[in-house]
């Protein structure tokens, strides 16, 4: 097909991650392998190489399920270079990064005025709110990506009962602090906004402050908990 | 320096104060916002006598009438909104573009409906004086972030400015007969806007690739700063990849669910789920920050070479014009001072 040569730029398309380009002004690294948590921390690893490396001309790395888009200032260095850079870079990966996995117990209410779809959510799943809300809190979920709006956090772990599709019609308003599901995902609308996901539970977790250090309080390779604490709401008016 | 302010008479129809992107916190969620055309933006500032990067007003479709009762000296670049200048003396005319222009004190501007080009640029000497935050001083609204309050400026609102000491207590009107002229400004062209294919480009029938080179695309009114939408043929992609949300960058062009391509631009989120099937060059996404709805469009695809020069070529072309304008600017001064 005459697009082969439309295809443009460099990629290292034999290695594991594979280069390609995300515009002129980025570089996308894409791993192999299906199994995600593997594939999650080798994306969360190479994150934390890449912005600490401080390579000049490079602005931001920002993870994606599958890959991790490294941007750059076009006028400073060429995409061919900044790749050669990267893959020395990831070479020397040869220790193990030694971080522990940190979890982060979020508090939840799954009061009925703060899970708008908890009673159709269940209904859906074939078993009773309770059941639902000891399943949520039992499950141990992971951060992967932050995104959509500033500080939601994308988890994965939510058990296979609960996969719902999105709402047909998504929100105009969901409000801030909301717990929601959809697809195979779990997150939490850290402010006002529009949004498709089933709204379970709600939390004042403070997510995201562009005024507190750090701005974003979870990071992709968290791991998150949910407390019930309905009733702690319910008997002293707030969380 | 004195602290001088503007009043916002009468709002347009999104005027927001904007700045440089913030490039740290993509990783966040946080888009990187900033000055949806860059070339227009940092135009303004050198011609108002800045640096290149303070926080200007940048308004869309529809522009404000606003008062400068401290005076000012502002330049307008990008859409050509018509603007009026009335001065106290009730004279009103024309508002000179491209150029510096002395206000003085009580004088109101006065920006109208857009005759070409999508977004004019309004930079204050001295720049508009809101909080940094998260590292810039620009307005991103979907999350309430920075700028004014985080929003959209309305009739009512004071901003501040600081007013450099050597144009103080100016009384009298003044604009240079140079100014740079408005074809070197990006605007709404009617050449394609280049691009580079995406991770599913490949994913399009040899038809639907055919198609997306050579037929316009329209932009629609629903369309912001996170992005334009467009319409046109409908394309499909006979590959239907992982629908996970993945990096993005302005200049994206996703494919929505009902084959519509929609071009990402400065306001866009750093991630989505929507098959990405071509990038716009950095170096046209200022022409692309000048669509306006109903614009017709074209897309032609380049290798990546021909988009690393391009930029390059701008850039040198901007340092040219920067040199001339603070030789001008000296020029100005030497004569005031005489």
């Amino acid at each position: 097909m005459a697009d082969s040569d439309l295809i443009t730029a460099f990629s290292f398309e034999a290695g594991d991650p594979k280069f390609s380009c995300l515009g002129d002004a980025a570089i996308l690294l894409q791993w192999r392998g299906a199994e995600t948590a593997e594939r999650s921390s080798q994306i969360a690893s190479a994150f934390h190489q890449i912005s600490g490396s401080r390579i000049p001309g490079v602005l931001a790395a920002v993870p994606g399920f599958t890959s991790l888009a490294v941007h750059f200032d076009p006028l400073l260095l060429t995409a061919a270079e900044l790749a050669d850079q990267l893959q020395q870079l990831l070479q020397n990966e040869a220790v193990p990064s030694q971080q522990e996995t940190r979890t982060v117990c979020i508090p939840v209410s799954f009061a009925a005025a703060d899970a708008e779809d908890l009673y159709d959510v269940a209904e859906q799943a074939q078993m009773s709110v309770e059941q639902l809300t000891a399943l949520f809190t039992e499950t141990e979920f992971r951060v992967r990506i932050i995104g959509f709006t500033p500080g939601f956090p994308y988890m994965t772990g939510l058990p296979e009962s609960l996969h719902l599709p999105r709402r047909a019609t998504p929100r105009v308003r969901v409000p801030a602090g909301s717990v929601a599901i959809a697809g195979g995902l779990a997150g939490i609308y850290p402010s006002e906004s529009p949004g498709g996901w089933h709204l379970i539970g709600r939390t004042s977790f403070p997510l995201f402050d562009p005024l507190a250090d750090p701005v974003c309080q979870l990071a992709p390779g968290d791991c998150v908990r949910f407390i019930d604490q309905t009733n702690v709401r319910s008997r002293e008016g707030s969380l | 320096m004195k602290p001088a302010r503007l009043q916002i008479l009468r709002g347009g129809l999104q005027t927001t104060v904007q700045a440089t992107p913030r490039l740290e916190y993509r990783h966040l969620g946080v888009a990187p916002g900033g000055a949806a055309d860059c070339v227009s933006f940092h135009q303004a500032n050198l011609l108002a006598g800045n640096a290149e990067h303070l926080a200007v007003l940048e308004m869309t479709l529809l522009g404000d009438e606003i008062a400068w009762p401290d005076g000012a000296v502002i330049a307008v670049t990008g859409a050509d909104m018509r603007p009026e200048l009335l001065l106290p003396d009730a004279s009103a005319f024309a508002l000179p573009q491209g150029r510096p222009v002395v206000l003085p004190c009580g004088s109101v501007t006065r920006f109208g409906a857009a005759v070409s080009g999508c977004r004019s640029i309004v930079a204050v000497a001295g720049g508009i004086d809101v909080p940094v935050v998260l590292g810039s001083r620009s307005t991103l609204i979907r999350s309430c972030l920075g700028g004014y309050s985080g929003r959209a400026l309305q009739a009512g609102d004071e901003l501040q400015f600081r007013l450099p000491a050597a144009i103080c207590g100016l009384s009298r009107y003044f604009a240079p007969d140079w100014y740079v002229r408005p074809e070197t400004l990006p605007r709404t062209s009617p050449q394609p806007l280049r691009c580079l294919s995406g991770a599913a480009w490949s994913g399009l029938s040899q038809g639907d690739a055919g198609t997306f080179l050579s037929q316009p695309f329209r932009v629609r009114t629903e369309s912001d700063r996170m992005g334009a939408r467009l319409e046109g043929p409908r394309l499909q992609l006979h590959r239907a990849g992982e629908q996970t949300s993945e990096p993005t960058t302005p200049g994206t062009v996703q494919l929505l669910p009902d084959g519509s391509p929609l071009l990402l631009l400065a306001d866009a989120a750093p991630t989505g789920g929507y098959p990405q099937i071509a990038h716009v060059i950095t170096a046209d996404l200022p022409v692309a920050a000048q669509l306006s709805p109903g614009d017709s469009i074209e897309f032609q695809m380049v290798q990546l070479h021909e988009a690393e020069l391009e930029i390059r070529r701008q850039q040198q072309g901007q340092r040219r014009m920067s040199s001339m304008i603070r030789l001008m600017h000296k020029a100005c001064s030497a004569a005031a001072g005489q």
